[in-house]
Parts: C-alpha cells; sequence; structure tokens
C-alpha cells in the first residue's frame, strides 16, 4: 500500500514534469517562430524604407548630374534657341532634384542651404528663360550668377559623392542615418547640406528671389496703439456683449501686433491688431457652424464690402465669392479710378444662413497698400482683346492691376469668357495693358472646396 | 519627449505672393498639340522619349513626329488617339499642364490646394495641436504652410510634413489620427490664408524641446503651449 502509494506519487511526479518540459519546449518553438516572423517582417519593412531613400537618393545624384550638364553647356552656349533649351532642362532638373531632396532632412532645422539653392536656381533659370522669350538678353549679371551656380553645382556633387563611397561599401543604412543623427552619421547626412558651398545669391524676378525676404507693412501709418487702445477697438469691432476679454503681445515679424481673444454671442472671437494706426490683421469667430444657404453671393458680397468699410479700410470691391460649407469666403480688392488692385486684398467669411461676418483677414492689404501712380493704359481694350484665344468668348472685360512674379505690379486688362459655349469652362485672361501680350490665364474650377481659380 | 519638436523661419516672401497665380510665364495653352511650342513640350518629349515612343529630338516644338509619338502613347495606354496632349493624356504622362512647376505659390482664393491637401492639413494639425486652443491650432497650419512656399523646404504640403523628422506626430505615427471637426476647420482658415503667426516657420514646445539650435530662434509669439519662432 504505503509503497504503491509512493510510486504514484512518483509517477505524477514524472509526468508533472514531462508536461511542463513539453509545455516549456512548445512556448520555446512558438516563441522562436514568432521571433522570426517578426524579424522577418521587421527585415522586409526596413528594407522597404531603405529602398525608397536609396531611390530618392539616387534620383538626387542623376538630377544633379542633369543639372550639371545643363549649366556647363549653358555657360557656354551663344544661341537663343541653345540657351532657351539649356535653361528649361536646368528648370526641370532642379524641380526634381528638389523633391527628391525632401526626404532628407539634414539638420534639426528641417531647413536647408542646399534645397533653398536648389529652388532658386531652377526659378531663376525660368526667369531668364521668359526674358529671352520676351526678347531680352541676359546680361553680365546674369551670366556671373550662372557661373557661381555651375560652380556651386559641381561641389554640391563632390560633396554627395562622399556619401556615395560610403553607400557603396554596403553597410550603410538611410533608415539609420536618419534615425541618429546626433551621432557619427550627422556628418554624412550633412552632405545633403553642403554647408562648405558658397551658394550664390540671387535676385532677380521670382517667388524664391532673394529680394523678396524683405517685406514691409505699407498700409500701415499712423499712431502706436497701446493695449488699453487694442482693447478699445476691440470692444467696437466686436460689438456691446462681450466678456473675458484678454490681450496679450502678438507676431512681431513683419510688423508688431496685439492678439485680442473675448467671448461674444458668437462664441470665441479671436482679434489681432496692428499696433500701428489700430488696423485690424484678422478676426475669426471659429466656433460658429451654418446650418444652411440662404443667401446669394451677391448678398454675402454686400455684406462684406459694408462690414470692411466699417473697419475702415475705404474703396473695397468684392472681386471673387465661393461657398463651402455654408460659409461665403468673398475676397475683396481695392478700387480706383476704375482700376481693380488685386494686390490689395481683403477677405471676408460670411455665414450663408444669416449674413454674419465669421471672420476677416487683410494681410495682402497691409503688405502692398500704398498710394500708387497708376498710368493710363498704352493699348486699347479692342487691341488687347486680340490678344486672347478665338476660343474663348468674352463677356467681360475691366482694368486690373494685378501681381507679377517677384513681387511686381502689372496693369492688365480682365477679360472675362467662356470656352465651349455660355455654360462652358470659364476663364479669366489677363493682357498687359502696356505691351498687350497675354500675360497669365485663370481657370474657374467648380472644386469640392467651392468655385476655385486655378 | 522627443527632440525634433517642430521648429521654424520666417520668410516675409510667403505672404507676399498674395494673388500668385498670377505669377507669369506658365500663361501657355492648356492643351498641347501641332504647334505649340516650350518648356512643356520638352518635358513630354522627354518622357515620351524616355519610355521609348519618340525618337527625335526633344526641341520644344510640337512637330509630326511629337504627334505620331503622343499617339502612339495614346494607344498604348487606352487613351483617344489624337495626338493631342489634353487633360487625360497628360495626367497619363504625369505632366502638369496649367499650374506652375514653382508651387511655392499661394492663392488668395481659397487656394489651389487640393481637398486631399486639406485633409492631409487637417490630420497633421490635430495630431501635433489637438487640445491647443484654436489660433494655436491654426498656427500650426500657417507654419506648415509657410513652409511649403519657402525655398528652403520642400514644396508641397505632403512634402513639408513627410519630411522625415521634421514633425513628431509623423515618426510617432499619431499623424494617422483621424482629425476632428475643430482641426478641418484650422486646416481651412490656414489654407484661406489666416496666420496668426506672421510668418513664422518654427513651433516648439519650450516645456520639452531638447535641441539646443530651437533655443537659438527669436520667438515672434506664443500661444498655448507653443512658442512660433522665425
Amino acid at each position: 500500500m504505503e509503497y504503491s502509494e509512493r510510486r504514484k506519487r512518483k509517477i505524477g511526479y514524472i509526468i508533472a514534469i514531462v508536461a511542463l518540459t513539453a509545455a516549456a519546449v512548445t512556448m520555446t518553438v512558438l516563441y522562436a517562430v514568432a521571433q522570426k516572423g517578426r524579424m522577418d517582417s521587421e527585415r522586409e519593412y526596413r528594407a522597404l524604407a531603405e529602398s525608397t531613400y536609396s531611390k530618392s537618393y539616387y534620383a538626387l545624384l542623376y538630377n544633379m548630374d542633369g543639372l550639371e550638364t545643363a549649366t556647363d553647356k549653358l555657360t557656354v552656349a551663344s544661341g537663343k534657341a541653345t540657351r532657351q533649351e539649356y535653361l528649361a532642362d536646368i528648370t526641370t532638373y532642379a524641380t526634381a532634384a528638389a523633391e527628391n531632396m525632401s526626404a532628407f532632412t539634414p539638420e534639426d532645422t528641417g531647413d536647408s542651404k542646399m534645397l533653398k539653392f536648389i529652388n532658386q536656381t531652377g526659378d531663376f533659370a525660368k526667369y531668364l528663360d521668359d526674358k529671352l522669350n520676351k526678347g531680352g538678353a541676359l546680361t553680365e549679371r546674369d551670366w556671373q550668377t550662372m557661373e557661381d551656380i555651375a560652380r556651386s553645382v559641381r561641389e554640391i556633387k563632390s560633396s554627395l559623392a562622399t556619401l556615395g563611397d560610403e553607400v557603396e561599401q554596403g553597410d550603410f543604412s538611410f533608415v539609420d542615418a536618419l534615425k541618429e543623427r546626433d551621432s557619427r552619421f550627422s556628418e554624412t547626412l550633412s552632405a545633403f547640406d553642403s554647408k562648405d558651398v558658397e551658394y550664390p545669391s540671387m535676385i532677380y524676378d521670382g517667388p524664391f528671389s532673394d529680394s523678396l525676404s524683405e517685406r514691409e507693412a505699407k498700409a500701415l501709418t499712423g499712431e502706436m496703439i497701446d493695449e488699453a487702445k487694442a482693447r478699445e477697438i476691440a470692444g467696437r469691432i466686436l460689438g456691446g456683449e462681450i466678456s473675458d476679454i484678454s490681450v496679450k503681445e502678438g507676431s512681431k515679424s513683419v510688423f508688431e501686433s496685439y492678439d485680442v481673444e473675448a467671448t461674444t454671442p458668437m462664441g470665441r472671437a479671436y482679434l489681432t491688431v496692428a499696433k500701428q494706426g489700430g488696423f485690424i490683421v484678422s478676426l475669426n469667430y471659429p466656433e460658429s457652424a451654418v446650418s444652411s444657404a440662404i443667401l446669394t453671393a451677391t448678398d454675402a458680397e454686400n455684406v462684406a464690402e459694408s462690414y470692411v468699410r466699417t473697419l475702415g479700410i475705404p474703396s473695397m470691391k468684392a472681386v471673387w465669392a465661393s461657398l463651402y460649407e455654408n460659409v461665403y469666403y468673398i475676397n475683396l480688392a481695392a478700387y480706383e479710378d476704375g482700376v481693380i488692385l488685386y494686390p490689395d486684398l481683403v477677405k471676408v467669411k460670411v455665414a450663408a444662413d444669416s449674413g454674419r461676418v465669421l471672420g476677416m483677414e487683410s494681410l495682402n492689404y497691409i503688405y502692398n497698400h500704398t498710394a500708387r501712380t497708376i498710368g493710363a493704359p498704352t493699348v486699347t481694350e479692342q487691341e488687347a482683346a486680340e490678344a486672347i484665344s478665338e476660343y474663348i468668348a468674352v463677356s467681360s472685360c475691366r482694368l486690373a492691376l494685378v501681381p507679377t512674379k517677384g513681387g511686381g505690379e502689372a496693369l492688365t486688362y480682365e477679360f472675362f469668357g467662356t470656352k465651349g459655349g455660355e455654360n462652358g469652362d470659364k476663364y479669366f485672361v489677363y493682357v498687359d495693358a502696356e505691351s498687350g501680350e497675354e500675360l497669365k490665364i485663370m481657370r474657374v474650377l467648380d472644386g469640392e472646396r467651392g468655385l476655385l481659380l486655378q | 519627449m522627443k527632440k525634433f519638436l517642430l521648429i521654424c523661419v520666417c520668410t516675409a516672401l510667403v505672404t507676399a505672393l498674395v494673388f500668385t497665380f498670377f505669377t507669369v510665364g506658365d500663361a501657355r495653352a492648356e492643351v498641347l498639340k501641332q504647334g505649340s511650342t516650350g518648356t512643356l513640350v520638352k518635358t513630354v518629349q522627354t518622357r515620351l522619349k524616355n519610355w521609348g515612343y519618340y525618337t527625335g529630338t526633344v526641341d520644344g516644338i510640337y512637330g509630326p513626329k511629337t504627334v505620331a509619338a503622343v499617339k502612339y502613347f495614346q494607344r498604348k495606354n487606352g487613351l483617344t488617339q489624337d495626338g493631342i496632349v489634353g487633360t487625360k493624356t497628360a495626367a497619363a504622362m504625369g505632366v502638369t499642364l496649367s499650374s506652375s512647376s514653382t508651387s511655392s505659390t499661394t492663392s488668395g482664393v481659397g487656394g489651389s490646394y487640393s481637398s486631399a491637401d486639406s485633409y492631409l492639413l487637417a490630420k497633421c494639425i490635430y495630431a501635433e495641436a489637438r487640445g491647443e486652443p484654436y489660433t494655436g491650432q491654426v498656427a500650426v497650419g500657417a507654419v506648415i504652410l509657410n513652409r511649403v512656399r519657402s525655398s528652403k523646404f520642400p514644396n508641397t504640403i505632403s512634402g513639408v510634413i513627410y519630411q522625415p523628422y521634421a514633425f513628431t506626430c509623423v515618426s510617432d505615427g499619431q499623424i494617422n489620427l483621424t482629425p476632428d471637426a475643430t482641426a478641418k476647420k484650422a486646416a481651412q482658415d490656414a489654407l484661406n490664408g489666416w496666420d496668426p503667426t506672421g510668418g513664422c516657420l518654427y513651433y516648439y514646445n519650450p516645456a520639452t524641446a531638447t535641441s539646443s539650435w530651437i533655443w537659438s530662434r527669436t520667438v515672434m509669439l506664443s500661444i498655448g503651449k507653443h512658442n512660433f519662432a522665425l
């Protein structure tokens, strides 16, 4: 009895041990399999990420090669056609190289001198191409800049090539390099910023031109206001029933301002007031949801026009209305002596159910509005109309001052018309009122976000 | 916690370009056809040549050879064979006909950004700044748009947002959260031109920022937990 009892217990232990071991082995095997699977898929993800970066890197080298060839050729090209060909090539390669560059962030800062250089180069080449198109000639300074660009491109290429040596050796990983930018890799990645390269400064008429870096608030005049005055202005603009007002220092980048917040019957309102002259920079009531659209675009335009008058901005005319989620986005431009001044733009949001003003924004007006001397057009409306495509049936025309690339302005005839019958595509065509040349075409697009201009 | 908190610079260029769709230079044809000339024709020829459809020279002149190549391309791609590069053929070639190649520009009228861009912007705003005051959310959107217009950063909304380590929310996956109505509205307001930062290119949370570089930037204003800088 006793013996068999002990024996039974022993067998019990053995079974337990076997079972536990089996369980442990099973677990281990399962874990190993799972682990392998995980590592495999991890390796796969890594390889995928790595290949994306490698592709961008090699495409960048390819496009920098193209850029180098094109700039070198340009510096020795003397025919107009060849020059234009290489200028177009430069723009194409620079645009593509900039796209490839965006896969990498060389610095904590996220910005890149090299990217700026590439963007400017493409932009500058386009400007020179336009100049040649218009019958202009390249100046000594243009050539000098091109020589400088060609030199910088060569330097960037040799800087990228040092990275290439590491990449070729095989154990380089872009993923690691980007992940551990504080360590030894950051030096490698700095090839993407090419800090030692001397980049030329480019002044020309283009959106990336260095000459544009200085902006001024032309429309702001008058005395500087203090906080108390800002509070008073806010009270006037927001109406009587407001509470919980706070006034803080706003941005001081181009001009100084106060940021005012207050609770109104329409929800929390945000107002920015320029210190100089107390001009309203922006106003927003973000809380209001608008349930239905009752007002027509003309109603909303009237609301917007009278609203900006109450803000003390004179002679503004509604030039564009777009309805999105029952809110009208109205653009108003200054209107003087029969000329629409598009650079001096104020935007007003109007609720399409009640006609309440939900917000306004006047930065463009602040940057651009100033006393101008606008000369009379040198070509007549009839002459200008000849520049327009025969496919467009013009229905209206007026004089408009439009911003040009690089911060300039041009007096134009603005023709509005349709292509393909009355219900066809709508276009705005701008014809230079001095040269009679077609300057710009805008297409009206009825998109998901309302009417847009493209 | 993460070091690469968003940071930034101000190029005044930004708001400069009011109606920048007025930028001269791409007032070219809506379609390309025999007789067309210029950069776009060159782009088309280059592509066709790279893909083996075109054997002539890339000269920017839309001649009979180009017409033949375009027809060949159209046949291979199931498009109407008219030898004209219109919207569909251009899309199949990956060529943009009407918009400027420098997408650095901004439009004063609602913007030339697509609704996909607007949603992506809302996602980034939500992931980076939910819980911040409304103006703070608009400000984050404005910083992204200011970067798009700056030459020092990528030239598209997606390029700026997905630049490696530019935004914490992309690194940790929060960008994939579904944005709420407030973030969408903030994106819309930013696209419509509201820039509470006055052109800033960087922002950071002073409580968590570890980059020494960021402290050297000139702070233009602070909204909620974020400092906005040039």
